[in-house]
């Protein structure tokens, strides 16, 4: 993705502080650490190891796996140089200890003692990795691992110590990661072996005469024959002189000792030592080595985990907040200076509109009262105010019947305020549709209000708005009764 | 690219905008919602963000109250059909537009300088008459209009109405969204719908859908996860009592604290995931106040609630809730145990028989939390994450219909894991001085509950 995408100890480090953080509950909240997180480029897994890295926690465990990488390559070099004195000792004891100039040597006793072991090894290791593909190779590993655990196991829990071996074991049984590393190791150190041994036999070679003889007393000599024959058909390829036929039929104990048969003899061995012993090591420890490396790269955290989950918008928000960019300006909301409240006359009939009614709403109006119509859109609106100044007397009163379901907006308040200025009569504001306000959770009381403060903009005479819970929508009684009320009083 | 998306979002007053904004955002806090009108009056922006980067620019808008009035400026001032565009620029920059009509004026303006307007409709208004009237308004102003109707899972949403006056007018791409009852699906058909009306946006729009996909999933897989994380460890939870002692109260009240205490953590986990992190926006449709189950978790009440039985573990009084194990060797294994499931568990891990011998052995015996009071505690907290993946972060009141919940498996037949969790006291935050709970197996142990559940959920 980006040159900053995360290596392995960097999710080794993001682990370790998840670890403390599942232990803790929470997140480890540090603001300097959440923004260098955000400010991360790449995806959320990158984002959250840059931000578990800034921690203080995070920063320590670094500094603890620096240390832990310096002493592992002491000690590294210590076990292959180990390794190599095993092979240095080795090579001693299956040359034993000849005369001053050298001696004669069994040449299988040789071989069998050099590279026997490292052989059988060798096939149980490829066995593992065939039949146990989840666990061979990294059985060493793992006990490794576990072993650390342990042992960190008495340290405070929030030593940076203990997170990280217990991050470590973890995060080495994925993908087969510990599998591999584990099988490099073991690569590397036999293949120090080899390199020990060889230079041993070089060395005693060189300086010293060694008769090479075999022998048997079950077997034919043929298979013999046949075996070195064998054997030697690698060393052959790279070059090294090996035995004939009749060299080896002339090197079986009990022979005149053919010395011509030396040079070809120690040929063989070495020979034989590099191509099965160095060489195969050598390849499956580089190939390990890359597997180990592709693992490794390939290593994703599991950011299901909770302490990830839970950080994770924190980092990777889902929005940003711009701020208002087009501030409302201060008394935007233009208020009406005081007006007179009308009175209804004593006689004379009732004039109704509908404001904004639909399918979802309906009221009975009185046979005696004059429709103005239904006022919704523009055009209905101008003739609702067209049909109240057509006629020639003024009413007694003007009802507006509103729907609590609908929201007050102000293109009612300036159709109620022109509705008034196109008459003398007062203008009275019925709200009605309670049980729909209802139906749909909205706060009815609230809504009242609302509508109240809109007929208060709009110079309205008279609100009538139903009894708190009482869904009363017979408009006659309802008018009929404010007319019985102290005339002009507003609710 | 150099400029991001620009959309507007508009409309009437009170139906939803300022809630799709919060919704689509992730964020209760932005804004101001209430059910009132014009509760918002600037306008406020908001950037859609996929892995950090901005990709979408949103702009909350001040609601529509009076666009008849601006068409009427238009008419007044001779503009027609054919020149709107340009009377609109010309109505902007007019005395009305920064008096009377302010809130119109900012809405129109928006709309002008963005890509696209979303036009948020209650859809549980009738297609009145102001409604077209604004719509015609905004048609003036040139830009592509998607109309998204708001509150179309409640009972009486009219979206058929809606449709039909919306192709009326030629807008065939509506979207339906719940800004309440939010569901990641119609979220990612609103950004397809974007996409397809503005192609020249399609690798922004598309990253942005792909993030939200992996959030959605990275989400409830977390959820998941941590519920079982909340299970495994009161099933691994245990606490010694001394074999002299019959009654326990002091261990059971310390052990109820200490998983009532756990349980509210992992709500409170849950909430936070899902982006409620104030109890103020938890749905009501479930037993919760402020955060907190109503019914306390050791009380039968609360399993009856979720429809689990309180079967033979079901003591009553200062016990509910708890099994005692008074194992002697296998022979009594307690009344919680009692369950065919649970005793092979006990015969098949010999380090938990050993244990429990060797405690015997001591005078003592281990209390835990009983089968149904596990059962309540996971299916609490899966109908919580079930409510709040549907639900809109814009919403403040109550949703109709909460998620129907009942008992998540029959008594011994529950996840053989949560069983095997008991042998396994250092997997459980909740033993103090037992080992290291964070050994690989509790995690496998985790892993495997997580996804039972998800066969569950």
């Amino acid at each position: 993705m980006s040159a900053t995408a995360p290596r392995f100890n960097d999710r080794l480090v993001a682990e370790a502080v998840r670890v403390h953080e599942d232990r803790l509950g929470h997140p480890v909240d540090e603001p300097e650490a959440w923004q260098h997180g955000r400010d991360a480029a790449g995806d959320l897994e990158a984002r959250l190891v840059a931000r578990a890295g800034a921690t203080r926690l995070g920063l320590r465990v670094r500094d603890t796996l620096g240390r832990w990488r310096r002493n592992v390559a002491v000690l590294l070099g210590f076990a292959v140089l180990l390794a190599f004195l095993a092979g240095v000792i080795t090579a001693i004891g299956v040359f034993g200890v000849p005369g001053p100039g050298g001696g004669e040597v069994n040449v299988f006793v040789v071989l069998a003692g050099l590279l026997g072991l490292q052989l059988a090894v060798l096939l149980v290791w490829l066995l593992m990795v065939v039949l146990r593909p989840g666990r061979g190779g990294g059985w060493l590993g793992a006990r490794v691992m576990g072993v650390m655990a342990l042992l960190t196991r008495r340290l405070s829990p929030d030593d940076p110590r203990q997170l990280l071996a217990i991050a470590a074991a973890r995060l080495t049984g994925e993908r087969r990661l510990g599998a591999w590393a584990a099988s490099t190791l073991t690569h590397a150190l036999w293949a120090a072996f080899c390199i020990g041994a060889l230079l041993t036999c070089m060395l005693a070679l060189a300086v010293r005469q060694y008769d090479f003889v075999w022998g048997t007393t079950l077997l034919d000599a043929p298979h013999f024959i046949q075996l070195v024959g064998w054997l030697g058909t690698g060393p052959a390829l790279l070059g090294f002189p090996v035995p004939d036929e009749a060299l080896v039929r002339a090197s079986r104990l009990g022979a005149d000792v053919a010395i011509e048969a030396r040079r070809p003899w120690a040929g063989l061995v070495l020979g034989a030592l590099l191509v099965y012993g160095l060489v195969p090591r050598v390849v499956l420890g580089l190939a390990c080595f890359g597997l180990a490396r592709r693992a490794a790269a390939r290593f994703r955290l599991d950011l299901s985990a909770s302490a990830y989950a839970l950080a994770a918008p924190r980092v990777t928000p889902a929005a940003r907040r711009m701020g208002v960019i087009d501030p409302e300006r201060a008394g935007a909301d233009a208020a009406t200076g005081a007006v007179t409240k009308r009175v209804p006359a004593a006689e004379g009939p009732v004039a109704v509109a509908m404001l904004e009614p639909g399918p979802d709403v309906s009221v009975a109006i009185p046979d005696a009262w004059v429709s103005l119509g239904a006022a919704d859109d523009r055009a209905s609106r101008e003739r609702v105010i067209e049909a109240l100044r057509a006629r020639a007397a003024a009413p007694r009163v003007v009802v507006v019947v509103a729907w609590l379901a609908r929201t007050p907006d102000r293109g009612a308040r300036s159709f109620l305020r022109r509705l008034r200025d196109a008459t003398r009569a007062p203008v009275w504001l019925v709200l009605a549709g309670a049980g729909t306000a209802r139906a749909r959770d909205l706060r009815v009381a609230s809504r009242i209000d609302e509508w109240a403060r809109l007929a208060g903009g709009a110079a309205i005479d008279r609100v009538l708005a139903p009894q708190d819970d009482a869904d009363c929508d017979d408009l006659g009684a309802r008018v009929e009764a404010a007319f019985v009320d102290a005339p002009g009083s507003g609710t | 690219m150099s400029r991001t998306l620009q959309v507007a979002v508009v409309g009437h007053t009170n139906t939803g905008k300022t809630s799709l904004l919060r919704t689509l955002m992730r964020d209760t806090g932005f804004g101001e919602v209430s059910d009132a009108p014009a509760t918002t009056r600037g306008v406020e922006g908001a950037g859609l963000l996929a892995d950090g980067e901005e990709v979408m620019a949103l702009y909350d808008t001040p609601g529509l109250e009076d666009a008849a009035a601006v068409r009427e400026w238009l008419e007044a001032h001779g503009y027609g059909p054919s020149d709107e565009a340009e009377g609109m620029r010309q109505f902007l920059e007019s005395a009305e537009a920064g008096a009377a009509l302010e809130q119109e004026a900012k809405v129109f303006r928006q709309l002008l300088a963005s890509d696209v307007g979303l036009y948020v409709i209650d859809a549980r208004e009738p297609v009145l008459g102001k409604y077209r009237d604004e719509l015609a308004a905004l048609r003036a102003c040139a830009k592509p209009l998607i109309p998204v109707l708001n509150f179309v899972a409640s009972a009486d949403a009219r979206d058929r109405e809606w449709r039909d006056a919306l192709a009326e007018l030629s807008l065939h791409a509506v979207i339906a969204f719940d800004t309440v009852v939010y569901d990641a699906d119609s979220e990612q058909r609103l950004f397809e719908k974007l996409l397809g009306m503005l192609d020249a946006y399609r690798a922004p729009l598309s990253r942005l859908m792909v993030a939200r996909r992996e959030e959605a999933a990275r989400l409830h897989a977390a959820a998941l996860r941590r519920i079982a994380e909340l299970a495994i460890d009161v099933a691994a939870c245990v606490q010694l009592v001394p074999g002299d002692r019959t009654d326990a109260a002091r261990e059971m009240s310390a052990l109820r604290d200490a998983v009532r205490a756990h349980e509210q953590q992992c709500v409170d986990d849950l909430l936070t995931l899902h982006g409620f992190a104030g109890a103020e926006h938890v749905p009501e449709s479930l037993p919760m106040t402020d955060g907190q189950w109503d019914a306390d978790l050791f009380t039968p009440e609360a399993l009856r609630e979720f429809g689990i039985s309180a079967g033979r573990a079901g003591a009553v009084g200062a016990a509910a809730g708890f099994m005692i194990d008074v194992a002697t060797v296998g022979l009594t294994l307690g009344a919680g145990t009692a369950g065919g499931a649970a005793a092979g568990a006990l015969w098949g891990s010999r380090r938990g028989l050993g244990r429990r011998v060797w405690r015997r052995l001591q005078g003592r015996h281990e209390l835990r939390v009983a089968e149904p009071t596990l059962q309540l505690l996971v299916v609490r907290q899966l109908s919580l994450v079930a409510a709040l993946r549907r639900r809109g972060h814009g919403a403040t009141d109550a949703i109709r219909g909460g998620p129907a919940a009942s008992a998540p498996w029959r008594d011994g037949r529950g996840p053989s894991v949560l069983h095997r969790a008991q042998a396994h006291p250092e997997w459980s935050r909740l033993n103090p001085a037992s080992g290291d709970p964070r050994s690989s197996s509790r995690d496998a142990a985790i892993g495997e509950l997580a996804r039972w559940l998800e066969q569950l959920a």
